[in-house]
């Protein structure tokens, strides 16, 4: 219980520390939020009424400590953009963040261990050279540049996938299952883009960590007690393969996070990744600094989530636990 | 006297192990087993000793099928090791069974001990009713010294002498004729050692085991062994109870042993 406890204060100092730290750096970017809200002829006196009104003219640790006050009291301002409450747009977009990275996170756990698990069961193979070929050119891949391949493709050329939006338009003239399936479709692409990367480098972990595992004495000794080449690797190899696959889910998460930026971008998906982008370019501080802190809180739970799953898997952790 | 049956035999085996980077460094096949000829007799205990990279595992590994051989051949229970792995894998898997020098290391670490002794009983041809199959575990556990408590462990909540322990109950449940140790005790304390002999030699009698027992150590062969091999860089010298002694102190192969291998 100790160890999880430990985890847990340093995941809350984590997301007070990268509060703090994008509540400074936004301060010290040029500009400010009155200046980019008005236009080029508008008066010094007309900017610093709005700045007053903000509270921009206050000192910055007085700022900070309003903000914070403010988070823990559920009061999380208005978006000086569009002058709408900043939670009332966090509850808009989380879900759709969190169901774009929850399905990358579902495809790459279960495709990637997949492919690192029959790569190792026919090592040498055509078939595992060629993965083992394409996994090492996606992983060089930049990831936008997969959805902008993908949206010229399925979209552009091809006319199947839709290349923005989460929904069509006409989303609700459709039937309950037309809904799924139109979610879906639009899914697709974004997915596809993420995913592809995410599935290589599990592939690539899930291969390496087999590899090593099928060396260890254990499996030496399964062998020459005459269990079969299949239950040995799925029985006693992956097993103890999923412990790996744990602790890099849980480390792989931020960058998730941080690819959904880029994905949700390209794509128009109405997430937190675009609000962060198009809050930044309006210095639209209160937006900002609140989907960093839900973003924050998300991977300190995700990386969370991946220590209480290591200590379900590993006896040995769950003891020590 | 009655002559007793041979349940292994190696007629001139050579095992050569080409290094991988071979091309690159230009460097020389291995050659871990040179000309190995010996055999093992029902109910004997055949010590193999010899200092690091001798070739006593690889030896080991080509008993147990997990390699085979360059040259020369290996017969186990009169046929050919080759045709009885291609024929009847599963029946020579059943005669057949080794103990690991790290006990540990041996036993699958997400697995509990019933689990461990529950799997070699999936092997077997006949169906056991999930009653008789706790009976059985229950009862190699009881032999090999441990209470019934232990089948709720992990491997890590043992001790090395425990789980070596339960390595030679696994290996013991499907009732094989030959066992392969492969330095069981090299990672246990002087009493533990002790322990695990006792029990080995204990068991050898009791149901007639042949036992090919892997060692550094001179105490344990003396305290063991029927038959004597020495191997030394891949060759296999033979050498008599009664000649042991004389052995250790001749120039002959033991002075090739390192010191530190061959501890006394």
């Amino acid at each position: 219980m100790n160890y999880f406890i430990k985890k847990l204060l340093s995941g809350i100092l984590l997301v007070i520390g990268v509060s703090v730290v994008t509540f400074y750096i936004l301060r010290l970017g040029p500009g400010n939020p009155a200046a980019a809200a008005f236009d080029p002829n508008s008066t010094r006196h007309d900017v610093s009424q709005v700045n007053h009104l903000y509270g921009l003219d206050k000192p910055l640790l007085a700022q900070f400590g309003e903000w914070m006050k403010n988070i823990f009291r559920g009061h999380w301002g208005y978006s000086y953009a569009s002058h709408r409450k900043v939670a009332e747009i966090i509850r808009e977009t989380l879900p759709n963040t969190l169901i774009l990275t929850a399905s990358v996170l579902f495809v790459q756990v279960v495709f990637g261990t997949w492919l690192g698990l029959v790569q190792v069961s026919k090592t040498n193979s055509l078939f595992d050279k060629s993965i083992n070929w394409l996994t090492l050119a996606l992983y060089g891949l930049p990831v936008f540049w997969l959805a902008l391949v993908f949206i010229l493709i399925f979209s552009h050329k091809l006319g199947w996938l839709p290349s923005s939006q989460i929904v069509s338009f006409y989303y609700k003239d459709l039937s309950w299952l037309g809904r799924i399936m139109d979610r879906l479709r639009h899914l697709a692409l974004p997915l596809l883009s993420m995913s592809l990367v995410s599935i290589a480098v599990m592939a690539r972990y899930v291969k390496a960590s087999l590899k090593e595992i099928m060396q260890q004495d254990f499996i030496v000794a399964a062998r020459a007690r005459g269990l079969s080449e299949r239950r040995i690797l799925y029985k006693h190899a992956l097993r103890n393969v999923l412990i790996p696959v744990a602790t890099l889910t849980g480390q792989y998460f931020p960058a998730l996070v941080g690819s959904s930026v880029v994905i949700e971008l390209v794509y128009s998906w109405p997430g937190m990744g675009r609000l962060i982008v198009l809050s930044t370019f309006a210095r639209d501080y209160p937006v900002i600094i609140a989907c960093t802190f839900v973003m924050s809180v998300f991977v300190v739970m995700g990386n969370l989530f991946a220590d209480f799953l290591v200590a379900c898997i590993d006896p040995r952790i769950r003891l020590e636990a | 006297m009655k002559k007793r049956k041979e349940v292994v035999r190696f007629t001139n085996v050579t095992k050569i192990f080409l290094p991988k980077s071979l091309a690159i460094l230009r460097a020389k096949p291995i050659t871990a087993l040179d000309r190995v000829t010996l055999s093992l007799y029902e109910n004997q205990v055949y010590a193999l000793v010899g200092s690091s990279g001798s070739g006593k595992s690889t030896l080991c590994r080509l008993l147990l099928g997990l390699i085979g051989p360059d040259g020369g051949g290996i017969e186990v229970f009169g046929q050919s090791l080759a045709e009885v792995l291609k024929q009847n894998e599963r029946w020579y898997r059943k005669q057949c069974q080794a103990i690991f020098q790290d006990p540990t290391a041996s036993l699958s670490p997400r697995m509990k001990v019933r689990e461990l002794l529950e799997e070699p009983l999936m092997l077997t041809e006949e169906k056991l009713e999930l009653r008789e199959k706790e009976e059985i575990i229950v009862a190699f556990l009881q032999r090999v010294g441990l209470p019934e408590n232990f089948l709720d462990r992990y491997p890590h909540q043992l001790s090395g002498g425990e789980a070596q322990r339960v390595c030679i109950a696994r290996a013991l449940i499907r009732l094989p004729k030959l066992l392969i140790c492969d330095e069981p005790t090299s990672k246990l304390d002087s009493t533990r050692e002790q322990e695990i002999v006792d029990l080995i030699l204990e068991l050898k009698n009791s149901i007639g085991l042949t036992v090919l027992f892997i060692t550094h150590k001179i105490s344990l062969v003396r305290q063991m062994a029927d038959a004597i091999g020495i191997l030394s860089k891949g060759k296999l010298i033979t050498v008599a109870m009664k000649d042991l002694e004389s052995s250790l102190s001749s120039d002959h192969a033991f002075s090739n042993l390192s010191g530190q291998a061959v501890a006394c």
